[in-house]
């Protein structure tokens, strides 16, 4: 246990501090999203007040994300020119959505339309994705079966393709990630990106990734690596500001820091034996079971009765459904490594894993 | 030639991995000391003064210091794995 001067009487478990962020690092690392929204709710179970967990947390994803860029900029996932584009119109977009979201709380308004906001956006991003990569990983499937090599990741989709045909001068090439775009293009993405990000209180990765392989056409991984770079610069605005408003408790986000660095490496580490596809599959399903999470704490909130099961409930799907993530990652990335030894592996994960002779 | 070679890089590797693993255990001691010592909460008392700045700086560096350092030894651990 530590005792937690910022905090007069709350003590914390140093292993269960650890273990939040080994789990947490390991999403991050895998999926590219900042983590945020592991983290909080984490530890506002471990007993913190709410507005201490989100500055704790943000500070946090500010290390985190770091360790995850230098470690994906190493692998050659970063694409600084598009992560600048994208950092400058996602600021101007938090700062709307701070405004809104400040308009609301004036209503009385916040918890619902924040909570409405987020399980619509969950639902949508995650059903999206997880169609759209089962819909990729039966294409594979039929690859596999008629002896076709497959490639370590299948890009450009139809709205990729009409979006990058779209002319709207000055086009922009971002070399790294192969891709030519209007610049406008990618403003108005990050910028309603930032309005989310800003609205729901979120670093955002969970929507930026899906939006920069849908909507602007990059791969999975890269992805991912661009996403965590601008994390760094918006995270660290956040807990500037919530320093500020003395929201930050520093020893438990360095001591998740230092847990979660070993996490990311796996993560990363798992990125290059499996195809984009997996990384999509697990992120959508991990949305979706966050989407479930947050729909329990809606009625829980919008009941007159206030239910505690209901509350109970929803962090039991939001961390269990973590659990199950983290538990996919490690069967993956298992089975990823008995195909590189050549020994036999199910039928059903052969397109998800990248073997040995590809 | 080539086994000469991946040796003096496992080597630099190495030489790396625990002077970077000592720089974060300073570091991380430093955090743990001023809690301790009550001299972090020193600093969380100037928030309510106009060195709060100062404060907010502080933790956005030790969070940058740390994200870097554990971000480069991590690579270095990688590359003496091979």
């Amino acid at each position: 246990m530590i005792t937690l001067p910022e905090l007069a009487g709350v003590e914390v478990n140093l292993f269960l501090l650890v273990a939040v962020g080994l789990g947490a690092g390991v999403l991050s690392g895998f999926a590219g999203v900042g983590g945020a929204f592991v983290v909080t709710p984490a530890l506002i179970i471990l007993g913190f007040p709410a507005n201490f967990a989100v500055g704790t947390s943000l500070a946090w994803v500010v290390g985190n994300s770091l360790i995850a860029v230098i470690r994906h900029s190493k692998l050659g996932n970063v694409d600084m020119k598009l992560g600048s584009v994208l950092l400058v119109a996602s600021s101007g977009g938090v700062e709307v959505g701070v405004r809104l979201l400040n308009w609301v709380k004036g209503l009385g308004l916040a918890d619902e339309v924040v909570l409405t906001v987020s399980i619509f956006l969950l639902l949508a991003v995650g059903g999206y994705t997880l169609s759209e990569s089962l819909k990729r990983k039966r294409q594979l499937d039929r690859m596999f079966a008629n002896g076709e090599k497959l490639p370590a990741e299948l890009r450009a989709t139809p709205l990729s393709h009409k979006l990058q045909s779209v002319n709207l001068t000055p086009m922009l090439t971002f070399a790294k990630s192969q891709v030519t775009i209007s610049l406008w293009i990618v403003l108005a993405i990050g910028f309603f990106i930032g309005i989310l990000s800003g609205l729901i209180g979120v670093g955002g990765g969970f929507i930026m990734v899906p939006s920069l392989v849908y909507a602007i056409g990059l791969s999975s991984f890269m992805a991912v690596g661009t996403d965590l770079f601008q994390i760094v610069f918006v995270a660290s605005y956040g807990a500037l500001r919530h320093t500020m408003s003395g929201n930050v408790v520093i020893l438990v986000a360095l001591i998740m820091v230092v847990a979660a660095s070993f996490g990311v490496q796996f993560g990363v580490l798992t990125t290059r034996h499996v195809r984009g596809v997996s990384s999509r599959l697990i992120l959508a399903i991990a949305i979706l079971l966050f989407a479930l999470g947050s729909i329990l704490k809606l009625v829980y909130i919008l009941s007159e009765e206030r239910t505690a099961w209901l509350e109970t409930g929803s962090l039991i799907v939001t961390f269990g459904g973590l659990g199950l993530t983290g538990l996919m990652i490690l069967v993956l990335f298992w089975l990823a490594r008995r195909c590189r030894c050549g020994q036999k592996i199910p039928g059903w994960c052969q397109s998800l894993v990248i073997r040995g002779d590809q | 030639m080539g086994n000469v070679a991946d040796t003096g890089k496992r080597t630099k590797a190495a030489i790396w991995v625990a002077l970077l693993t000592t720089v974060c255990g300073l570091v991380l001691w430093h955090a743990v000391s001023w809690h301790s010592s009550g001299k972090y909460l020193e600093m969380i008392q100037w928030l309510e003064t106009g060195r709060g700045y100062l404060t907010a700086l502080y933790n956005l560096g030790l969070m940058l210091v740390m994200g870097a350092l554990l971000g480069r030894l991590m690579q270095k651990i990688s590359d003496l794995l091979g």
